[in-house]
């Protein structure tokens, strides 16, 4: 089958077309346009700008990978949750008219499983490689998902509070590094020494596969109060960069490992904005080595939002009988959680 | 205008359920102060007070949580972080869905990062400041 992906949940405007056949996907066309330059002029997302922004560079986005011809396009993917509600509403509308006028079925993918899909692009799918675990790790998530079979999800663990994303662009502020947090944290830890600062690893020895990221948050906020102001030079963001980045990690492995041990799954997978984190991809492929399990990398164009990842899981989707009913009565679910039902 | 110091979670939990009753009352309140002062530590005593059972996870990226309540006078917790929003006006609260949840007798809204907002709202303002490892709450 050929489906084209819509994503607009937040500051990046995406256009795909993926087609899905025997196990394989092939991304034959994927466009993003960010926005991210213009809301860091305002150091903040403004809602209103973001959605309005997404309006006239989606049909161009459109034009460019459709030329307006649905002939050979089979159903319509889109991101109908979580996100801002008003971005993810332009998408949706947009979806809700090319699948109409193209009398195909229109299919409403979970922004999450979305990124969870993305590390299968490049894969050949089959049922050897289930159960499966997905470690998801972006600016508003971290958790930990056990994928049963195609389509079948369940959170096994999580944050108790703040996301690894979130984390990192606290910890950029608190340091007085750029937004977003996660290439400059990562970038200056690379000249620091892990070893000066001690950081908590919260929650690493719980009984559990939950995680906690704010009192590691507030641990280097005390690093940088407790630290006169002529003394917080460049090596102690970097060395602070560097502690943070070995807690941050070695909370991340010591869950997946014990994941993989609870779990036995026959594949690992990686998913979400962090996963662009070349430490944490290094920390898995290292943990992993170790298990009897194949380790899914997302490829780096996928690990930032994008329409690819929608149009795949859209597919599997699609193959799983999962077509919105009445495509006139899908709205956003801003808050929508990964696995449940749209309407 | 009162100064609180808590030394610890727990004591701050026990102040957001002292504090509950008046919360309740005002129907939102507004939470300032910088990053890891305790806002949504507290918030998170505040939705154990009112018997949450879900986890009470940090809003900053999905901008608004909803939480259900079984509670007399509550039914539902909003919980709201504006830390990444710049110029928050009526139209955008409104789609956040904050000016129902304003208006709405039963629900008790937290809003973080006010100062973010280009208008007032009425209700509880509690101001966190860090002092060594204590927190110091302001409440007017």
């Amino acid at each position: 089958m050929r489906i084209l992906g819509i994503e607009t949940s937040c500051d990046e405007t995406a256009v795909a077309i993926v087609s899905y056949e025997g196990g394989r996907f092939t991304v034959e066309d994927h466009l993003v346009a960010s926005q991210v330059k213009t809301h860091a002029k305002y150091g903040g997302v403004i809602p209103e700008v973001a959605a309005r922004m997404h309006v006239p560079v989606l049909p161009d986005l459109l034009s460019k990978v459709t030329g307006w011809k649905g002939g050979a396009i089979d159903a319509v993917a889109v991101t109908a949750g979580p996100g801002l509600a008003t971005s993810l509403r332009v998408g949706i509308e947009t979806a809700k008219a090319l699948a109409v006028t193209w009398s195909v079925p229109l299919v409403p993918v979970d922004h999450m499983e979305g990124h969870v899909v993305s590390a299968m692009i490049g894969q050949h799918l089959s049922g050897d490689c289930w159960p499966a675990l997905c470690l998801i790790v972006s600016g508003g998530h971290t958790e930990w998902v056990r994928v049963h079979a195609v389509c079948e999800y369940a959170i096994i663990g999580e944050t108790r509070d703040d996301a690894v994303g979130e984390a990192y662009d606290k910890v950029a502020a608190l340091l007085g590094l750029p937004y977003p947090g996660g290439p400059s944290v990562d970038k200056t830890a690379k000249r620091g020494s892990s070893s000066r600062f001690t950081l908590p690893r919260p929650m690493i020895d719980h009984d559990t596969l939950d995680v906690s990221f704010s009192g590691l948050k507030t641990a280097v906020r005390y690093l940088v109060d407790d630290t006169p102001e002529e003394n917080r030079d460049e090596t102690f963001v970097a060395d602070v960069c560097a502690a943070f980045v070995d807690a941050v990690m070695d909370v991340l492995m010591a869950k997946t490992r014990r994941a993989i041990e609870q779990e036995a799954p026959t594949t690992v997978l990686l998913g979400g904005g962090v996963a662009a984190s070349l430490v944490l991809r290094r920390r898995l492929t290292e943990l992993v080595a170790g298990h009897q399990v194949t380790l899914w990398l997302p490829d780096m164009a996928y690990t930032t939002d994008n329409a690819a990842m929608i149009a795949a899981a859209g597919a599997l989707r699609f193959e799983h009988g999962d077509v919105a009913s009445d495509p006139f009565a899908l709205d956003a679910v801003p808050s929508h959680v990964l696995g449940a039902s749209w309407i | 205008m009162s100064t609180y110091v808590t030394h610890s979670v727990e004591e701050m939990h026990v102040l957001a359920k002292a504090w509950l009753p008046e919360m309740i009352a005002s129907k939102s309140v507004l939470l300032s102060g910088d990053l890891g002062s305790g806002k949504t530590t507290f918030v998170q005593g505040v939705g154990r007070a009112l018997g949450v059972k879900r986890l009470i996870k940090s809003p900053t990226f999905a901008l608004v949580h909803e939480y259900r309540v079984a509670h007399a006078d509550v039914d539902v917790l909003v919980h709201a972080d504006l830390y990444r929003l710049r110029d928050v006006d009526a139209a955008t609260l409104a789609d956040l869905g904050l000016d129902e949840a304003l208006a709405n007798p039963r629900a008790l809204v937290c809003i973080e990062w006010p100062e973010r907002m280009t208008f007032s709202v009425s209700g509880m303002t509690l101001k966190f400041s860090v002092d060594g490892r204590n927190r110091a709450l302001i409440k007017s």
